[in-house]
């Protein structure tokens, strides 16, 4: 019974344990304002591409309005501030927003899949920007909206990249801690069910369209918070951040790191912003040198990073297991495994390693 | 009386425009239906040719003045050619999940999108019409005459492609390798260059596309988005893969755009015309003509 529990909290337990460490860091280390604007930058994808993870590496389904709804968060919030709201409420909102309006993406995903999926949720995205351009009294046209005060909780002001930097920090290893559970729970199991079979899994009596919809509601709750974030962070915002090609951004990080996996969108956000911000001494070259690593990227590394390690992982675990094996004389048939090694229990013996890969840690 | 009127300008207006949608669409079903590969970078290669054509036709970068049909036939073979390269870089990626495709496809359309940038600069350009461009009237109806040389040169290139695709060997060849890629290979068709053409061609389409449109609108090298976008659309609205679909689309979303942009706004017709292609999608998830639609596994 006590094992059961353990391997069931595993997953979120680990996630606690490394949050609780990581939450450590920033106190004990005085940021200076320019790391503080890049862990800022990287906790706001963190949060994006985990969503965006979660609607694709978890759902199965693609959402091109990602970028649109971090925008849905942050002119929410923007407005409520400029309207002398306080933050807290605004963070709220922005989320509920968020999961609003992705839910009602997510709709036509009941019906519509693949390429025309990907089409309605482009188009969809499109869409919300030309509103954004157009709505003028609520978004501020495409000049968009400017001296968005700072969050503050209480009498506790976030009003520089420092102190800022322990909120974005705190909010994003929430959210990824939130992933976790959502991952490890029933829901989040039934839900590679689907995805690894959605026939198999809707035998099984799941109901797919519930789930694939809270997909899209979870994916919106996770831009909408960004979104909060981002208006409270530059104070400024307007229609081109919330364009295709965020989006685009946001899901080359959770593919670069690795889709499917918790640690992935996390592993590629940090990946590519840094990449970003070291390219910018390139100048002009800047974008090229940047696509053409991106395309470099997702050719070389097929399951992202985070792919590339665990194949490496397995490989060498592998030779260590068969130079064992063989010494015990015995055949091995784990020699072209290359998914991500088994972490949830399941008895070694019995499992094929076919369906160890499929229960494993994606 | 004059209702009528607006309402035949607006046709003729869309059914100029969809012909450029058609062209671009034409591009993206050929792919996809020889390389089983949605080619997202094909609004950056539609760019990419214009540029390179207006090279040669505006005599940008040192290069001397030709004329129209020469620079529009160079844009055309040259983008083919780099169509070709990509096709080499893209055959890993056919196979794989959609949004590697996407990201993959889109990271050389930054590439090209930037590569342009560089060396035309991102102010734009006003191209001359090369034909004397003074509005017609017929019968009330006011229409400039350009619109019907994108229509002649659209359909043109629409029976060429027919054609080739059917009364050529290696239009047959194409179509085969399209049709059972291993079979075709069986039969000594060299499926892998098979593909190179096929998007080459499709490259090839979208140059045309762009140097057509290129003297209605302000050229820079931010053309290809929305026009790559919105002849995915109209690819999406003929069913992905269908070749004559595709045209259709395109002429129907042109003409879709066009009458929403004149009765109803013109700063929300995109909005419009997305959420109308979602309702479209939701009632007929396979697309307006999807049929016949070819799914790649």
């Amino acid at each position: 019974m006590s094992k059961l529990w353990l391997q069931r909290w595993r997953g979120p337990l680990f996630w606690l344990a490394l949050a609780i460490i990581l939450a450590m860091l920033p106190l004990v280390t005085q940021l200076d304002p320019f790391w503080a604007h890049i862990v800022n930058e990287v906790a706001i994808y963190v949060i994006l591409a985990t969503g965006m993870n979660l609607v694709m590496g978890y759902g199965g389904q693609i959402n091109l309005a990602m970028g649109a709804l971090f925008g849905v968060g942050a002119y929410s919030t923007a407005f409520i501030l400029l309207h002398n709201g306080n933050f807290p409420l605004a963070l709220v909102s922005s989320a509920l927003l968020g999961t609003l309006v992705a839910t009602l993406i997510g709709l036509p995903a009941l019906r519509v899949r693949s390429h025309y999926l990907a089409l309605v949720t482009l188009g969809l995205g499109i869409a919300l920007n030309i509103l954004f351009v157009n709505w003028e009294a609520v978004t501020g046209g495409a000049i968009g909206l400017t001296s968005i005060p700072f969050a503050s909780i209480g009498s506790l002001p976030f009003d520089d990249e420092t102190k800022m930097s322990y909120l974005f920090f705190g909010i994003m290893l929430a959210m990824v801690l939130m992933a976790a559970v959502f991952v490890h729970s029933r829901f989040g199991r039934n839900l590679k069910a689907m995805r690894d079979d959605l026939i198999a899994a809707r035998a099984m009596g799941i109901n797919a369209a519930i789930y694939q919809l809270t997909c899209f509601a979870f994916s919106g709750f996770y831009a909408g918070v960004a979104g909060s974030l981002y208006a409270v962070w530059l104070s400024y915002i307007s229609p081109t951040s919330f364009d295709l090609n965020q989006s685009i951004f946001i899901l080359a990080q959770t593919l670069v790191g690795g889709m499917g996996t918790l640690i992935g969108p996390v592993i590629g956000a940090v990946t590519l912003v840094g990449l970003q911000q070291y390219l910018l001494s390139f100048g002009d070259l800047q974008l090229i040198i940047y696509g053409a690593l991106i395309v470099v990227l997702v050719l070389v590394a097929r399951g992202g990073i985070v792919g590339g390690l665990a194949a490496l992982w397995q490989l060498l675990t592998c030779r260590i297991r068969r130079e064992k094996k063989a010494a015990a004389a015995a055949p091995s048939n784990h020699e072209t495994g290359a998914g991500a090694p088994a972490t949830i229990g399941g008895s070694p013996a019995n499992g094929s390693p076919t369906q160890k890969e499929r229960m494993g840690n994606r | 009386m004059t209702d009528l009127l607006l309402v035949a300008q607006n046709i003729v207006g869309g059914l100029g425009i969809g012909c450029v949608y058609a062209l671009i669409a034409l591009g993206f079903s050929l792919i996809y239906r020889t390389m089983g590969l949605v080619n997202f970078a094909q609004g950056s290669l539609l760019m990419f040719g214009t540029y390179l054509g207006l090279t040669f036709y505006m005599g940008l970068q040192g290069m001397g003045r030709f004329s129209p049909l020469i620079a529009f036939l160079a844009g055309i073979v040259l983008c083919g050619t780099i169509g070709i390269g990509l096709e080499r870089l893209f055959r890993p990626l056919a196979n794989l999940d959609l949004s590697y495709i996407l990201v993959g496809t889109i990271g050389i359309g930054i590439m090209l999108d930037n590569i342009a940038n560089h060396i035309w600069g991102s102010e734009g350009l006003v191209v001359p019409a090369p034909i004397p461009n003074h509005e017609l009237n017929i019968g009330g109806v006011r229409i400039s005459p350009y619109i019907f040389l994108v229509m002649a040169m659209t359909a043109l290139l629409v029976v060429g492609l027919q054609l080739f695709l059917t009364r050529t060997n290696f239009g047959r060849g194409l179509r085969a390798s399209a049709q059972d890629r291993e079979i075709a290979a069986c039969f000594g068709i060299p499926v892998n260059l098979m593909n190179a053409v096929a998007f080459a061609v499709g490259a090839g389409l979208a140059a045309a596309a762009g140097l057509l449109i290129a003297p209605m609108v302000y050229v820079n090298p931010a053309i290809g988005n929305s026009l790559g976008i919105k002849g995915f659309v109209a690819a999406i609205i003929g069913g992905l893969g269908d070749l004559p679909g595709a045209v259709i689309g395109g002429l129907l979303f042109g003409v879709i755009e066009t009458v929403i942009s004149g009765y109803i706004s013109s700063s929300y017709t995109d909005l419009i015309a997305y959420l109308l292609l979602t309702v479209i999608l939701i009632v007929r998830p396979e697309g307006l003509l999807g049929a016949r639609t070819i799914e790649k596994v």
